[in-house]
């Protein structure tokens, strides 16, 4: 006897998308005009003085790289999770964001931006995020890759690595230390600029790049063994796969120091949401992760106002309670 | 070794660092044939499993599908001829089962973001011919261990492949869906699949298998009909214990009784 097939329930993806764009478009115009009302700002948007002068400057670089920054810290935790097979794989539990951070953090002592000019930093982020992720898989890979393992060598390195973070921090003059401190826990707001022509393609590239992951992530998720059977080549996609974050880790860590839990807490709620799917879950967590980013950093800066706090902090108590609250629920 | 064989094995050994897993395998492999692999635990029934797969590569010897050796097959091309279940596959994410299935189709569907109609409709298909068509939108960590063993030879057969590869595919199920999936294999093997699968129920073995592989120790111990292969001697040898070797009345297959070592005290006499 045969069980008639049951209809097969459609999530609602078309609804959940204009969503999380519908949010996302939110937070990005209250961003920008928070304290102003819509239509001045969209005046202003063509004046090359006073607020306008504010928009140019300072409100829409950090919207861009809050939204670029975000979106590419919510893709990266899809795809390292979907590697590692495990919700709580990031590039900040991972060690990579410590890598990148250290990297920086070396740019910034050794004044390389003399030698390398204003793309020293982002370039050093990178370096920092692709030498941690290589000792994180050299270690774990012997014979086999094995993930679990790599996920506490990547714990065992974010603290190696940001212990000499601040074994160099604590040789720097007590000035400096303040900002450079500001910029550790997170910060959208000390970044320069004139670098913002250079993150938005060096940002966007290896995202597209991720976008077309999406069917192979679902096959690596099963686990390397059953990857190979069904056709894929594990260690080959890993590399590429390590790279692409390297880069999108390096420069966001190089943007807006270490900002934690976006690439943990955004696909876990979404995964909630869209499903388990990974090219579902890519987009919708660059909108989700772009999302949390530009509304945690609305909250950093009037949260306290006059005083603005490090974005990083924000998104971890934000981040946490969230992730707390799912925890309990599921419990 | 035969040239027209669909899998040929000729002398392969694999070694694990230091412990030789293999020696000197040898295996011819007919189309359509459903070969039972038997052996105490630990015998290296599993590496030669993933040797036929190509996730694990010999040591010593060849081994050739069509003729041609594994090595030359694309990782792809590959996965469109040889479908394999590994003995665990736990899930860390709340696939439904649909979602699930149609990654069998993943080599054969080139598009970038999502798999095509027709695609879906060969997961329907299979789902429906395996009862379990009604399961499509549940969440696989969701079903009984039978449910999602039928969902995971469901991705096996959507990968349309000519050989199957079950590494103990019906241990951890009740007696009905282990007949369940049998009664689906055998069905596969009518339409010209070939199927290799590891069994430690050695009366499954003999009921569904029209060959048995016997491994002891890294070789190939006996091979045949389930007849000339599952005698006492045999087994009490591969696997020092003590059985009763009889027959089933209705298919006329050897049928195993283990015997408790207290019986053997009192009456120290073999059948």
């Amino acid at each position: 006897m045969t069980e008639p097939a049951a209809p097969i329930p459609q999530r609602p993806t078309v609804l959940i998308f204009f969503i999380l764009s519908v949010l996302l478009a939110g937070s990005i115009v209250l961003s920008l005009s928070y304290g102003k009302d819509v239509p001045t700002v969209f005046a202003s948007l063509f004046s090359h003085e006073g607020f306008g002068l504010v928009l140019r400057k300072i409100r829409i670089p950090r919207t861009v790289v809050a939204f670029l920054v975000g979106g590419s810290l919510g893709i990266c935790g899809v795809t390292l999770q979907s590697i590692l097979r495990n919700p709580l794989a990031e590039p900040y539990t991972l060690g990579i964001s410590g890598g990148a951070s250290l990297g920086v953090t070396v740019s910034t002592v050794l004044q390389m931006q003399s030698v390398l000019g204003a793309y020293a930093h982002p370039l050093m982020g990178f370096m920092g995020a692709l030498v941690s992720i290589i000792i994180i898989y050299a270690l774990s890979m012997r014979r086999s890759f094995n993930p679990n393992s790599m996920i506490l060598f990547g714990i065992v390195v974010s603290l190696v690595f940001s212990s000499i973070v601040f074994f160099i921090f604590s040789l720097l003059d007590p000035d400096k230390m303040q900002l450079t401190l500001m910029w550790l826990m997170g910060d959208l707001s000390s970044l320069d600029i004139s670098l913002i022509p250079f993150y938005v393609p060096f940002l966007l590239a290896p995202s597209v790049m991720l976008f077309f992951f999406g069917k192979e992530l679902d096959i690596l998720s099963l686990g390397g063994e059953k990857a190979h059977y069904l056709g894929i080549d594990p260690p080959r996609s890993y590399k590429i796969l390590f790279v692409l974050t390297s880069v999108l880790t390096g420069l966001c860590v190089s943007a807006s120091g270490i900002i934690g839990f976006v690439g943990l807490i955004v696909p876990h709620v979404l995964r909630n949401i869209v499903g388990a799917t990974h090219t579902r879950l890519l987009f919708s967590s660059y909108l989700g992760g772009a999302f949390f980013l530009i509304i945690s950093d609305v909250f950093s800066r009037y949260l306290l106002y006059p005083v603005e706090l490090p974005v990083g902090v924000i998104t971890g108590i934000f981040g946490g309670l969230i992730l707390l609250f799912l925890l309990m629920r599921k419990t | 070794m035969k040239k027209d064989a669909l899998l040929s094995i000729a002398g392969v050994s694999f070694r694990y660092g230091p412990q030789i897993v293999l020696k000197d395998i040898d295996l011819d492999v007919e189309r359509g044939e459903v070969i039972g692999i038997i052996g105490p635990n630990g015998a290296g029934k599993s590496t030669l499993l993933k040797l036929i797969a190509g996730y694990l590569s010999p040591d010593k010897g060849s081994i050739m599908l069509s003729g041609r050796p594994l090595g030359d097959y694309s990782r792809r091309t590959l996965a469109k001829h040889i479908a394999t279940l590994p003995q665990t596959l736990d899930m860390p994410f709340p696939y439904t089962v649909e979602e699930f299935i149609v990654m069998g189709r993943y080599p054969y569907d080139r598009r970038s973001f999502s798999y095509g109609i027709e695609e879906k409709e060969v997961v329907l298909e299979t789902m429906n011919a395996l009862n379990i068509g009604h399961l499509a939108g549940r969440q696989i960590n969701a079903l009984s261990e039978g449910e999602r063993q039928k969902v995971y030879l469901a991705q096996c057969i959507v990968q349309d492949p000519g050989i199957l590869l079950l590494d103990e595919p019906v241990s951890h199920l009740d007696i009905r869906h282990q007949m369940r999936v049998l009664e689906i294999l055998e069905n596969l093997q009518t339409k010209g699949l070939t199927i290799l699968m590891i069994l430690h129920d050695l009366n499954l073995a003999s009921e569904f298998c029209s060959r048995i592989v016997l491994i002891a120790r890294g070789s190939i111990y006996a091979s045949g009909l389930p007849a000339a292969t599952l005698t006492y001697e045999n087994i009490e040898k591969a696997y020092d214990t003590v059985v009763i070797v009889r027959e089933n009345p209705l298919s006329k297959k050897p049928f195993i009784i283990p015997v408790s070592r207290k019986y053997l005290k009192a009456d120290n006499e073999k059948p």
